[in-house]
């Protein structure tokens, strides 16, 4: 250590050749000096859309996911404009579909059976009010607008057979009402409509009608018309209706029921036999649905029987209607003796 | 000290005028630093200016010194300078023995012992060599070293008397060389 002085001494004197630094060239200095204060401005700049990168990592991702929501929320604001602009849109026009799919969306969104029922009962006011403003305009509306409403309606049974008991009451009960409602409807149109849409308008008051009966039944029983739900009472069934029918008319509403009767015995494999008696044109048919009938039915639900016996009450209303009605639902919900009563009683009551 | 902590607390928040005062303040030093261990203007240049943007670059990370700023700032400058060392040595011996040759006759004697000079610091370690530039070449204080190599200063001190006796016998070496 005691060397050091003499050894700092000698260093010094050779590290002196390193003292002396020429001055740096002022331009470069100055340049220098600007692409660091330059440096600082654009690291401030990077600084600013740290937080974007931390999230999206590059910019050009972030405008990217920008610009896609904003095309998305565009859409969808004018997706959500046309919906509504097609919810008054008639068979007919462009925008029907529209209006129809949304009207699946919304129900599918409906998780508690009661509001759907609810939900599929104002859509049934929908096709009938599409169907008055058709019938207004001297138009004829088309079967599709007839299906959506059975469509609908059959939901609406289908729902309510998961219900419980209580469920049920409620809900039959307003189901009722309101296809008593259309049903009423459908008669008031019949009178203004023109010629060409009576067939139309007839086979839908008879799918009212047929609903009706079922409802009307299901409040009395409702295990039975649980049964008829799942087993045997499907959507696309035009079934003639078994019970009583509110009256009208007629002969031309007559020749309705017996031109509608043959689908429906197509549809059930069966109800068309008394028709067929009617009218005498459909008595081919008429053999291989009644022997279809028991057939194709051997398990006979409570329901049915109940049809059975609607058939019997049918005879009182069985001349007004034509007692086909009568006659094709006892004989297809019903065995065969049902059947056979309903048809005799209604061709008793045919003029 | 105070006056630095208050420069540096508006450095971090990106003040224009307190980072063109640090640059200012520092540049001229950190400059003659890197010149007389690099003896070449323009990588002097590029080692004051990698320092600057390191600085920077812990300012944006939040990491940046609270204070010893300039002790800060040579610890970069002379971290950059010994890894330039060890990824290009050739080159700069190259660029060395090429400015030689454009120097007049009687410059070349200095200039050779300045290459010597700068070749025996480089023979230490990286410690010593800070050591014996700051003590010697920029005229520090231990505690000032000491804030550099975040060492106490007894361990300064320890590591100067080595890094002399070190300089001293590589010195010797090369005078025994020559002669011979």
């Amino acid at each position: 250590m005691n060397n050091q002085p003499d050894s700092e001494a000698i260093v010094q004197e050779r590290l002196d050749v390193l003292m002396e630094v020429p001055e740096p060239d002022p331009r470069v200095v100055a340049r220098a000096r600007a692409r660091f204060l330059a440096q600082a401005v654009s690291a401030d700049e990077f600084q600013r859309h740290n937080g974007w990168k931390s999230i999206f990592r590059k910019e050009q991702f972030a405008m990217n996911i920008l610009v896609s929501v904003l095309v998305i929320v565009g859409l969808l604001a004018g997706g959500g404009m046309t919906v509504n602009a097609a919810q008054n849109d008639l068979p007919n026009e462009p925008l029907y579909g529209v209006k129809t799919w949304s009207e699946n969306v919304s129900l599918q969104f409906q998780n508690n059976p009661e509001a759907k029922v609810e939900r599929l009962m104002e859509l049934t006011q929908t096709r009938i009010q599409e169907m008055t403003h058709l019938i207004e305009s001297g138009q004829t509306p088309p079967d599709q607008v007839r299906l959506r409403l059975e469509q609908h309606l059959q939901q609406a049974f289908q729902v309510c057979s998961n219900m419980d008991d209580a469920a049920l009451d409620r809900t039959l009960l307003q189901l009722r009402d309101q296809l008593q409602q259309h049903e009423r409807d459908m008669q008031n149109l019949q009178v203004h409509a023109g010629q060409d849409a009576l067939p139309i308008l007839e086979r839908t008051r008879t799918m009212l009608q047929i609903r009706l009966q079922v409802a009307d039944d299901g409040m009395q029983n409702h295990e039975m018309f649980r049964n008829a739900v799942r087993n045997g009472f499907h959507y696309g069934q035009t079934q003639t209706p078994p019970t009583s029918v509110p009256s009208t008319p007629s002969a031309p509403n007559g020749q309705q029921n017996g031109q509608s009767t043959p689908q429906a015995g197509s549809d059930n494999g069966n109800g068309s036999g008394p028709n067929g008696q009617q009218n005498g044109q459909s008595t081919p048919q008429a053999g291989p649905n009644n022997s279809n009938g028991p057939g194709s039915n051997p398990s006979v639900t409570p329901m049915q029987n109940n049809g059975g016996n609607g058939s019997g009450s049918g005879n009182n209303s069985g001349g007004n209607n034509g007692g086909s009605d009568a006659g094709g639902s006892g004989s297809g919900e019903s065995d065969g003796g049902g059947g056979s009563g309903g048809g005799s009683g209604s061709g008793g009551n045919r003029p | 000290m105070s006056n630095e902590q208050e420069l540096l607390r508006l450095a971090s928040q990106r003040n224009p005028a307190a980072l063109a005062e640090i640059y200012d303040t520092y540049r001229p030093g950190l400059y003659r630093y890197a010149m007389r261990l690099l003896g070449h203007a323009s990588l002097a240049e590029d080692c004051v200016a990698e320092t600057f943007t390191r600085f920077l670059k812990s300012l944006q990370k939040g990491c940046g010194p609270r204070d010893h700023l300039q002790a800060y700032l040579y610890r970069i400058a002379h971290n950059w300078i010994v890894d330039l060392y060890s990824d290009y040595k050739e080159t700069i011996e190259l660029s060395e023995s090429l400015h030689c040759e454009k120097v007049p006759e009687e410059e070349a004697a200095q200039h050779i012992q300045q290459q010597q000079m700068r070749k025996a610091l480089r023979s230490l370690t990286p410690d010593q060599q800070k050591v014996i530039s700051l003590k010697y070449l920029e005229n520090w204080s231990n505690e000032e070293i000491a804030r550099v190599l975040h060492k106490p200063v007894g361990a300064v001190k320890s590591l100067q008397h080595r890094a002399l006796a070190s300089l001293l016998r590589l010195l010797k070496d090369k005078t025994d060389e020559q002669s011979t």
